[in-house]
């Protein structure tokens, strides 16, 4: 016989808790242990109790999925943690992984679905709802962000009038911007491209063959 | 957002908007970022919110441009610029509305707020704000 897998849940709508109890009690192997409304319910179990398995909300009041998920991750590194939520943002599911969670699915999920997720997260393999996986690829097609040495084409023309040989006031009237503005330009190319003077900027300008 | 997740909001926010073809979107991203608190992420996020929407209503505009610099005084420099058509800031009430909760945002971190519009070359947008302001 397999041993029983002691599983907690945390989650604060109760009627949900009951649902997904009845639903893991139908495998003799699972035994639900605890039944937490808020992470820090979790916490305070999983501080004297060994649990084999997490079943996780991430919006709950006191302690927070994520938090809740690194917490038991630390006080028993060999605990499983699925997070069961209703949300699909690429912001929470990233955060939800990043903290531990060895899976992630949606509360619209089937039971046979948590099974395979469990058995999965059992095995020390990782389970990600097709539900969300196409948010997950979406992720990975995410370019890096754009090379901070690139100048915007209005930085540009600045840099083209600084090295002209125009006064900050002469580059606001001509290009009907003010003086501040002007000077945003000027602080920002410094600041990208890691020189320290206008002197500096014009030399790249030059290099670059911006002029 | 998450903590230090500034970067990545803006980055992915960016990416839905250049994705849907409404607008190309570009951060440049710079270790600027790493200086923001959770308070000043939030209310940039959402004033950059705020604008992309003015931007996509109003300017008819084929490209944003974002960027967030730290000069070594301390302070922080967001600009955000469009070349779209720029508006009349005294016209239009309902545009004035989504400005207004820019500037509360700005205000709540401390910041300076200034934007300019140039007509048919887009508007500049820039908030000066203290590093760490918690």
């Amino acid at each position: 016989m397999r041993p029983t897998i002691k599983i907690l849940l945390a989650d604060d709508h109760k009627m949900f808790i009951a649902g997904i109890k009845a639903v893991l009690e139908t495998n003799p192997n699972y035994q639900v242990v605890a039944e937490c409304v808020n992470g820090s319910q979790a916490l305070l179990f999983a501080e004297s109790n060994v649990v084999d398995l997490a079943l996780i909300d991430v919006s709950m009041p006191e302690l927070d999925g994520a938090e809740a998920t690194k917490a038991l991750k630390s006080l028993q590194p060999n605990i499983k943690i699925i997070a069961v939520t209703m949300h699909q943002e690429l912001g929470v599911i990233r955060k939800m992984l990043r903290s531990g969670a060895d899976s992630y699915l949606l509360k619209e999920t089937s039971a046979d679905e948590l099974f395979l997720a469990i058995d999965k997260v059992l095995l020390g393999e990782n389970y990600i709802s097709p539900l969300i996986s196409g948010a997950v690829m979406q992720a990975l097609k995410i370019p890096a962000s754009k090379s901070f040495a690139t100048l915007t084409p209005r930085e540009k023309e600045v840099l083209l009038l600084i090295s002209d040989g125009l006064t900050t006031q002469d580059i606001a009237d001509k290009l009907f911007l003010s003086i501040n503005t002007i000077e945003t330009h000027r602080k920002n190319m410094l600041a990208k491209l890691s020189l320290k003077n206008t002197a500096q900027l014009v030399r790249y300008a030059i290099e670059k063959g911006i002029l | 957002m998450e903590e230090d997740g500034f970067a990545e909001a803006m980055q992915e926010l960016s990416f839905r908007i250049t994705q849907s073809g409404l607008c190309e979107v570009d951060f440049y991203d710079t270790n600027a970022s790493e200086y923001l608190s959770m308070m000043q992420s939030t209310a940039l996020f959402r004033i950059t919110q705020e604008l992309i929407n003015n931007t996509l209503k109003y300017a008819q505009a084929s490209q944003i441009i974002i960027q967030l610099t730290y000069d070594n005084q301390n302070e922080l420099i967001y600009t955000y610029e469009d070349n779209g058509q720029g508006f009349d800031t005294v016209q239009g009430k309902n545009k004035g509305y989504g400005l207004k909760n820019i500037q509360v945002r700005t205000t709540l971190i401390n910041g300076v707020f200034t934007l300019e519009t140039i007509p048919d070359k887009g508007i500049f947008v820039t908030i000066v704000f203290p590093k760490n302001h918690q």
